[in-house]
């Protein structure tokens, strides 16, 4: 974990997750680089570039795990980069970078996945049909060549949107419990409660996974 | 609400964390696409662009009509403080 955080009151209307707190600021580790975007932007990208290289991957990685969906993934990983180059002169620091641009991703995550769920019901006249088919699929896929994360990616699309979010918060976007709190706008207790059922779910399904990938590597 | 769930101490979260770690082992992030990082960056300078075309655009009496809105804005609010 890069950062070491304390918590901060999040307001509710804050969409960029510039947090109103008094107390101790969080130490951040991307400051500099903030405050050479801040200083340069929009002339020179020197700094910017460096923050996109740093966390493009973790970004991309978890928009694909909340949306399941590679394009989407990169849409949405686009459109938060993209919003956080408008946005980085009105970061005041009240959180950790981090934190505030994995609210901005979060939130970017759940606008698409509204707009999806609401076309695949408008699409989806033959909407069990389509729920055996894809099962089939995953059943096709796990086969011995898949890697870890492709297991992982399978069992997280298995569990409830709010167990996905919060297991993807915590295990791909790396966040602390105090960060997570704060993308997500709920108190630290629930975040707790969230995080703790969302992993036991994730257990079971990745399990009952494992149990499958077994029996497929010994009948074959 | 449950009582029971009140009461999850971060010793009990960690010490799931530390189980599931052990079931599913580590979950590497992919690594990073230069391809992807290419077209956002193509898509900030193309948005930068814009905008300061956008403003050119606006030109003098743009200029002039933001700076007495912030004017307008200081002498209306608060003082800011430096």
């Amino acid at each position: 974990m890069e950062t070491v955080e304390k918590k901060s009151e999040v307001k509710s209307d804050d969409v960029e997750g510039n947090t109103e707190s008094n107390s101790e600021r969080p130490v951040d580790v991307d400051a500099d680089l903030v405050a050479r975007c801040q200083a340069e932007l929009p002339g020179n990208t020197a700094a910017y570039y460096e923050l996109l290289q740093k966390y493009e991957s973790m970004v991309y990685s978890t928009c694909y795990r909340m949306l399941g969906d590679k394009l989407e993934a990169e849409e949405a990983t686009q459109d938060a980069f993209l919003r956080i180059f408008h946005k980085i002169t009105q970061f005041e620091g009240r959180s950790t970078f981090k934190t505030w641009m994995f609210r901005i991703v979060y939130n970017f995550c759940m606008t698409r996945r509204r707009k999806l769920a609401t076309k695949r019901e408008r699409e989806e006249t033959v909407g069990d049909e389509l729920q055996t088919r894809t099962n089939e699929v995953h059943r096709e896929a796990m086969g011995p060549d898949m890697d870890n994360s492709e297991y992982v990616h399978l069992a997280l699309k298995e569990l409830r949107d709010e167990d996905r979010e919060i297991i993807t918060l915590r295990f791909i976007s790396d966040l602390s419990l105090e960060q997570m709190t704060e993308v997500l706008d709920i108190k630290l207790s629930a975040t707790k409660m969230r995080l703790y059922r969302a992993m036991e779910k994730f257990k079971e399904v990745y399990l009952r996974h494992q149990k499958v990938r077994e029996e497929a590597l010994n009948g074959s | 609400m449950d009582l029971e769930l009140e009461e999850i101490t971060e010793e009990a979260l960690k010490m799931k964390e530390i189980e599931l770690n052990g079931i599913i082992g580590p979950i590497p992030p992919p690594p990073p696409s230069q391809e992807r990082i290419d077209r956002i960056m193509n898509a900030v300078m193309k948005d930068s662009a814009d905008f300061v075309v956008e403003g050119m655009g606006r030109g003098l009496k743009g200029v002039l009509d933001t700076m007495i809105a912030l004017k307008k804005k200081d002498d209306d609010g608060p003082k800011r403080s430096y």
